[in-house]
């Protein structure tokens, strides 16, 4: 019974995965379009959230979002490299450039990944006070 | 998302003083969106993983409500049939509260997937920046860490 009920729990979950990954390669997602069909994204509105400025140039400057580097056109005055920034501004897909119309600091980013990392090693600290194992699984343990 | 320790905090200062026993399962149930949606993916950034984006970003849909739910019954699976059903909401909860805690911020009208796959529209309400959880997390740890304590040493007395 209970591996029943894992196999179709996990083919839901399967299934939704299916169901994102068609949304993201057809377009229907932002990010999907813009990875995968950037000659659709021409003219668009988009925001560029929590990339890294990677280079810095004149008048322009490049973020990176996991392996995808966007030339971003906009001052790069108060910039500097390795900072995480929200970009909004507008898609030019013959150039594959982002026309900067704002950008926000997010300068408290990393102690937020440090605290990601301490929040994670706490629950993991926390989990053998209070639940335990048994013949049939866990256990709550109180 | 808010920071993991906020989300953390958000479960255990409630369950520690109002449920003790469901201490574990709501610890879990606040991490879990992210730790499965979001630390695959900046692991594979940090570890230069030869993974497509494409991948990568499909991750993405662990941090949604659907498949939380869904990975909450598998995880549930793993605890006896005795506490299984209290496991089941104490994670629940859990993740109830990341998600409630997450719409609260602003990405600038780059929020979440909530309906995913009703709807591919994205839900956040604004009011908090995204980082200022930071600044009150280490506060909501030390509250945490002192309430989570007391309701450990009250059950070794009982």
């Amino acid at each position: 019974m209970r591996l029943a009920l894992a196999a179709g729990l996990l083919i839901l979950l399967v299934a939704d995965g299916a169901l994102w990954s068609r949304a993201f390669s057809s377009g229907e997602l932002q990010a999907g379009r813009l990875l995968l069909h950037p000659e659709q994204m021409d003219g668009e509105s988009l925001v560029l959230s929590l990339v890294d400025v990677v280079e810095l140039r004149d008048h322009s400057y490049v973020v990176k979002s996991g392996k995808q580097r966007f030339e971003v056109v906009g001052p790069t005055a108060g910039l500097q490299l390795r900072d995480e920034v929200y970009i909004g501004g507008r898609f030019e897909a013959s150039e594959g450039r982002v026309h900067e119309e704002w950008r926000e600091l997010a300068p408290a980013r990393g102690n937020k990944k440090l605290l990601g990392v301490v929040g994670l090693l706490a629950a993991a600290l926390l989990l053998p006070f209070v639940l335990g194992a048994e013949r049939g699984g866990l256990v709550l343990r109180g | 998302m808010a920071d993991v320790v906020t989300h953390l905090a958000s479960g255990l200062i409630p369950a520690a003083l109002f449920a003790p026993r469901l201490l574990g399962p709501v610890a879990i149930g606040t991490v879990l969106p992210d730790a499965t949606g979001r630390v695959p993916q900046i692991a594979i950034q940090l570890l230069s993983i030869p993974i497509p984006d494409s991948v990568v970003w499909g991750l993405d849909v662990l941090h949604q409500p659907l498949p939380q739910l869904l990975c909450v019954g598998l995880i549930a699976l793993a605890f006896s049939e005795r506490d299984r059903v209290a496991a089941c909401l104490g994670m629940a909860a859990g993740v109830g509260l990341h998600f409630g805690l997450d719409v609260l911020q602003d990405h600038h009208g780059q929020g979440y997937h909530l309906f995913f796959p009703l709807s591919v529209r994205r839900f956040e309400l604004g009011w908090i920046g995204s980082e200022a959880t930071v600044a009150v997390a280490p506060w909501l740890g030390v509250i945490s860490f002192a309430v989570v304590v007391w309701a450990l040493w009250s059950r070794r007395g009982r």
